[in-house]
């Protein structure tokens, strides 16, 4: 893997892809291996410096809707093969992802998801809270009203699989700029002709628009309005321990979730209904927050109280780019050929982004549109045709 | 005892035990700031949280890169100073104390 950070841009390229995060990396990849010969990926930063990065690095199959269940199967098959296909340690473990809820009138829901994830095959069970113990023998379950449980779910190492890709494109023959900024986006009579970075202009007939949480702020660049917003969330790290936690723990309840990476160490956040958002990238404030730390250990050593003598490490923030109903925008816009968005993923871009990325990359170089991309193209905010997921935790 | 193996015997990160052949074995593989080589080989990431290594191993990376140590950008300094038990934060007072944690962030 060399990413170069110095030495003029191409002049000109298949393809740009903006951001070199896990949806920019996975579709600059896809792309290269259906024989695109030019690729160029334009990271502002470094590789995986923006939200992959940040992310708790969880995949999990444990939707309320179908088309979420689907993509999140065949992501998790992507994950299973990504150490191979990439030639790289990624990992990938599978402990499951156990699901908690504090409130009864929750149980329904769970009930039936589990019903539609089993019709998808996807092997959730049901568990009385006294089963989740088998799981998770220390969890306070005093509080706990039911719970479900996919031992195919899993989390992987965001910056391995980000290297992991970035080390695959390389092979692949395309070429990453780090420390590299889009200054512009290029387009004339409806036809994207390229980009101008910091390092001088690209000529492409393709751009792909993978920026997370600046997403938006580049669209606006050839007038796409994205009703995305961008949102910071906060997470940190413990010590590392010896292994005792399989499953990601996740509360459906209060937004907490905790997993334990394979150095040991407790990675977790929770969410907060007063998270800020800011209109301009400029005013993206990621600095922690201590109100994160006291919440996150609250609400930790309440569901798991032997992690009270545990030490924090570090914590820090990330932006969630996010869209009115919690599912992501792809494919591209009427009126403006070879402009392409990978965003809006609203926290869940490092579960499906190698997923994402094949579709995008089949349907840019083949033509043909995809099911799943179609029926989230940003015309359905237009068209009001949103189907909201229930399980948006964190 | 060849230069290699000393350079394997040498600890950059002592929490880590990361060695100075790893770092530029790591180097090698194209991580070249440090962010990306805190990120690789987990240096500055264990109870000292950097404070004892990341300014020599800047070092080391501008002499690798052949610049001045003035000239490599730190990793970013992630709160809390001193690792803190989730107990100790759990009792913390929010009402009554601030909520900045006051740390640096985010040239990144």
């Amino acid at each position: 893997m060399i990413p170069l950070s110095s030495g003029p841009v191409p002049a000109s390229a298949d393809a740009v892809i903006i951001g070199g995060g896990i949806n920019g990396l996975a579709t600059a990849y896809e792309l290269a291996k259906s024989g695109l010969k030019n690729v160029v990926v334009i990271e502002k930063q470094y590789i995986g410096s923006g939200s992959t990065g940040r992310c708790g690095g969880g995949i999990r199959q444990q939707w309320t809707t179908e088309e979420n269940i689907r993509l999140a199967q065949e992501s998790v098959t992507a994950y299973e093969n990504m150490s191979t296909e990439l030639g790289y340690q990624v990992f990938f473990r599978q402990g499951g992802y156990l699901m908690i809820t504090e409130s009864e009138s929750d149980l329904p829901a769970l009930r039936t998801a589990v019903t539609l994830q089993n019709k998808c095959n996807v092997p959730t069970e049901f568990l009385q809270p006294e089963e989740c113990l088998k799981i998770v023998p220390d969890l306070d379950i005093s509080r706990l009203k039911g719970a479900t449980f996919c031992p195919r779910d899993g989390t992987a190492y965001p910056f391995a699989v980000v290297w992991g890709y970035a080390r695959a494109c390389h092979r692949a023959g395309v070429k990453i700029f780090i420390r590299t900024g889009v200054q512009d986006i290029l387009s004339d009579g409806g036809r994207i002709l390229g980009v101008e970075t910091d390092r001088g202009r690209i000529n492409a007939p393709v751009v792909v628009n993978c920026a997370g949480p600046w997403a938006r702020h580049m669209a606006a660049k050839v007038g796409v309005d994205l009703p995305n917003r961008q949102e910071r969330h906060e997470i940190m790290v413990s010590e590392s321990l010896k292994p005792f936690l399989d499953p990601m723990v996740i509360s459906i309840t209060n937004g907490i979730y905790f997993s334990q990476s394979l150095r040991g160490e407790i990675v977790g956040g929770i969410g907060d209904p007063d998270e800020p958002q800011w209109e301009d990238p400029a005013d993206f404030d990621t600095r922690s927050q201590l109100r994160f730390a006291v919440r996150f250990a609250r609400a930790l050593t309440q569901l798991y109280p032997r992690a009270a003598d545990v030490r924090m490490m570090r914590q820090w923030a990330g932006m969630y780019d996010v869209t009115p109903d919690h599912r992501p925008i792809l494919g591209g816009v009427p009126g403006l050929q070879g402009y392409h968005h990978i965003c809006g993923f609203s926290g869940h871009g490092f579960m499906l982004g190698p997923v994402t990325g094949k579709r995008m990359a089949a349907q840019i170089t083949t033509g043909q549109p995809d099911e799943i991309i179609t029926s989230l193209s940003l015309d359905r905010f237009e068209k009001g045709e949103l189907q909201a997921d229930a399980f948006v935790v964190g | 005892m060849s230069a290699r193996s000393a350079a394997n015997r040498i600890f950059l990160c002592r929490c880590e035990d990361v060695t100075l052949q790893e770092f530029h074995q790591a180097y090698k593989e194209g991580f070249t700031e440090m962010e990306s080589l805190k990120r690789y080989t987990g240096l500055g990431t264990g109870f000292c949280q950097g404070k004892g290594c990341l300014s020599e191993a800047a070092g080391e990376l501008a002499e690798l890169r052949g610049l001045q140590p003035s000239e490599i950008r730190l990793t970013n300094i992630r709160p809390p100073a001193e690792p803190l038990t989730f107990a100790q934060l759990a009792g913390l007072d929010l009402a009554a104390g601030d909520t900045d944690s006051g740390n640096q962030e985010d040239g990144a």
